[in-house]
């Protein structure tokens, strides 16, 4: 698939009210996906996904013994994050609004968009984000969502092929989640007495 | 059956289960109305996402919050929704109850703490009192939680063991990491003595049930085996051959309506389809966990109860207590062990279980007063959590990068925490109480429970004595980065009280049978008839007092 269909396909799908389907966002693969558009309680937002992995790859960057943010695809799980409608509106708020203040902070330091900074000035300005309270709660919530890609299961759409466990050696309880009863599947299901 | 009667039973936890299952089991119709959905074993995976990172277990505070309390420098007590930050007092809102959730740490309560009062005296800002009945009245009913709801463990007899009217537990121990043995051996050397935890998780298969298979993922998750001992694959699922249960899940009651002469005649629901419905029985068994319990009893007021059902004497609701102390830990390091000892270290699902039991009882200034237990366990193994705790520099700045994928690392693979949590009694207080929110609703409308949820600063004292013991024993051990943290934060799933039995109808809510002294047909049955709680965590004794009074239930009807 093209960019550029591609990022057509996610802006349908996203308005389409098909939030939470992984397997629309999956199909897409990670890539590249751009600036798309995203609604939350009936506002739209523009998400510089691009800008997205590049800071994400600096708090999780791939090194000689583990994969990096991309790597996991937690670019997927914070589109998928971003359009489960049971996550509290202020906090998926929070995540989007809060990507472009980083953009903005760098505008006004360094005169330069984060994506225009060398690799040096990128690492620089998330140490000094991370300083403010603002930033600081900002990216650490983004590592939480980096963390939960890494170990979800790959039936979310990240950690391809338990890549994220792999490099820790960690071995995850089972039975693992199914199409069934992963999240949001789960709260679905209500046995009633007798039923066939 | 001659004289069959129709039992309502609100909530399906630890302290419904027994009354589902006895009372079924005797021939009478029991209608369970349970708030949350209904999930069976096959449904629930290890799947942390869904079980700890999501609102899946629990409502979402934006539909159900709590108001907490807290108080102002000028004493003044101000409350904030729980959706706005805050603890969640939540539990496993689903069949079984938080049962389903436990990690079944069980320990019976000690013939002391049935004595408080008398044993140890008043504690200034402290309502403890004795309870009304005796160790020995509760034990043939621990006894029976060992046989039905499956008890593994081993005695060793020490001079704080309970008397026990069996030899030892129904079932071995559970398998053991070689920690414990290193365990024995540090509090050998140090004069202690550790003693074997039992768990409320069967080593060997009961009837449908199948044995432990050591998931690793205890606490927090479902049972996959039905080893645990849930309310759930414990007790509801055999209730239901008897097919004189009537289960509907999905359904929150929200009120209790009399006829007024003192007596119940409906519990109104809200069901799933959106409309409200009624159930009439002849006997309401209230057991929706302490704070909900007491909420539901404020909630159903009328003429003949103005302040609450049951609460003509302003009793309902107070004295909430807590299982609570504090936590510690330590890092074992792989390198300071052979190769062959840290893979066993290493093992993954097989227990630490071990508990100090030896500070039950603590000599201060030539007099005794009471102490507390500790329970050894790893750190959990979710992941995620782990790896959350880990992004913070020593100056508390984020750590991220490089560095921080090195500290993963070390962390995962080249040690294992080793952690201890102390249990010591809450002592109830004037502040700890569940009240009525005046202004915050739920999403059906009805006020929500407010918490004022102080601790006493004797709990601190306490929980300070215990924790140089627990960390005098990682120290022998050789752990490293040893650490105690004693709070007075209450934890939110171990809670009781708020409905106290006793003898006083002026000074407890409930009589000597859990049945409300100014309602004929009102029994509680959950953790919310303790006035005191003992230094363990609360699920034996709840599941034991609600077999006991299932046992009068069948024989007064």
């Amino acid at each position: 698939m093209q960019n550029d269909q591609r990022r057509n396909f996610i802006k349908t799908m996203v308005l389409g009210g098909a939030a939470l389907q992984i397997p629309f966002i999956f199909s897409c693969n990670s890539g590249d996906l751009g600036i798309i558009q995203i609604e939350i309680e009936d506002n739209f937002y523009t998400i510089n996904t691009t800008l997205f992995k590049e800071i994400s790859d600096i708090l999780f960057p791939r090194t000689n013994f583990s994969p990096s943010a991309s790597d996991l695809k937690a670019d997927i799980y914070y589109l998928w994050v971003l359009n489960d409608p049971n996550i509290n509106v202020v906090k998926r708020q929070f995540l989007v609004k809060n990507l472009e203040r980083i953009d903005a902070y760098c505008k006004e330091y360094y005169k330069n968009s984060f994506l225009e900074l060398n690799k040096f000035q990128k690492k620089e300005a998330l140490k000094k984000i991370s300083l403010e309270v603002w930033g600081e709660n900002y990216l650490s919530r983004l590592m939480t969502l980096i963390i939960e890609a890494m170990f979800a299961n790959s039936i979310y759409g990240s950690n391809p092929e338990n890549i994220g466990r792999n490099w820790l050696n960690f071995k995850g309880g089972y039975p693992q989640p199914t199409a069934k009863n992963r999240y949001p599947e789960i709260l679905k299901i209500n046995h009633i007495q007798n039923e066939e | 059956m001659k004289n069959r009667k129709t039992i309502c039973v609100i909530g399906s936890g630890a302290g419904a289960g027994p009354i589902i299952s006895e009372l079924s089991k005797a021939g009478h119709k029991v209608i369970v109305l349970e708030k949350g959905p209904w999930l069976k074993t096959e449904d629930y995976s290890k799947d942390e996402i869904s079980m700890t990172r999501r609102d899946v277990v629990t409502p979402k505070l934006i539909d159900e919050p709590n108001v907490i309390e807290f108080q102002k420098l000028n004493g003044e007590w101000k409350g904030k929704p729980n959706y706005k930050g805050g603890q969640n007092f939540w539990n496993g809102n689903v069949v079984g109850g938080s049962s389903n959730f436990m990690s079944g740490y069980f320990h019976r309560m000690k013939p002391n703490d049935f004595k408080l009062l008398s044993n140890y005296g008043p504690i200034k800002n402290s309502n403890v009192v004795d309870w009304p009945i005796n160790y020995e009245d509760l034990e043939p009913y621990y006894d029976k939680v060992e046989k039905e709801v499956g008890v593994s463990g081993r005695i060793i007899n020490h001079k704080f063991q309970e008397p026990r009217s069996s030899d030892d537990f129904p079932y071995p121990p559970l398998a053991e990491n070689y920690v414990s043995e290193l365990l024995d051996k540090s509090a050998n050397k140090i004069g202690f003595e550790l003693m074997p935890i039992p768990r409320a998780i069967l080593s060997q298969t009961k009837d449908d049930r199948n044995a432990c298979y050591y998931s690793n993922f205890c606490g927090s998750y479902a049972c996959n085996s039905n080893a645990k001992g849930s309310s759930r694959a414990a007790l509801i699922n055999q209730a239901l051959e008897t097919e004189n249960v009537e289960l509907l899940s999905l359904s929150k009651v929200f009120h209790l309506e009399t006829n007024g002469k003192g007596k119940i005649i409906k519990a109104h629901y809200h069901s799933a389809d959106g409309i409200d419905r009624f159930i009439e029985a002849d006997i309401f068994v209230v057991a929706a966990q302490a704070i909900e319990t007491s909420r539901l009893l404020l909630l159903s007021k009328n003429k003949e109860f103005p302040n609450g059902l049951a609460n003509n004497n302003g009793q309902v609701g107070k004295n909430l207590i807590f299982s609570a102390g504090g936590v510690g830990g330590g890092i074992i390091d792989y390198s300071e062990f052979s190769e062959q000892e840290a893979h066993k270290l290493n093992m993954l699902g097989v227990f630490v279980n071990r508990s100090l039991h030896q500070f039950y009882e603590i000599e201060k200034n030539n007099s005794k007063i009471k102490g507390g237990i500790i329970d050894f366990l790893f750190e959990h193994a979710n992941p995620i959590g782990k790896c959350i705790r880990n992004k913070w520099n020593d100056d508390n700045t984020l750590l991220f990068g490089e560095e921080y994928q090195k500290k993963l690392l070390h962390y995962f693979t080249k040690q294992r925490k080793l952690k201890f949590e102390i249990f010591i009694d809450w002592q109830p207080n004037d502040n700890c109480f569940v009240s009525l929110d005046p202004e915050v609703k739920d999403k059906w409308g009805d006020a929500v429970a407010r918490l004022r949820v102080k601790s006493n600063s004797h709990d601190i004292e306490i929980g300070k004595i215990l924790a140089e013991k627990g960390e005098a024993i990682l120290k022998e051990l050789g752990c490293k980065n040893i650490y105690s943290n004693i709070s007075s934060n209450p934890p939110p799933n171990l809670q009781a009280g708020g409905c106290r039995f006793g003898t006083d109808p002026n000074t407890s809510v409930l009589d000597i049978n859990c049945k409300a002294h100014e309602v004929e047909n009102l029994y509680i049955t959950d953790g919310s008839f303790m006035p005191t709680g003992g230094s363990v965590t609360y699920t034996w004794t709840i599941y034991a007092n609600s077999f006991r009074v299932a046992e009068y239930l069948i024989n007064s009807l």
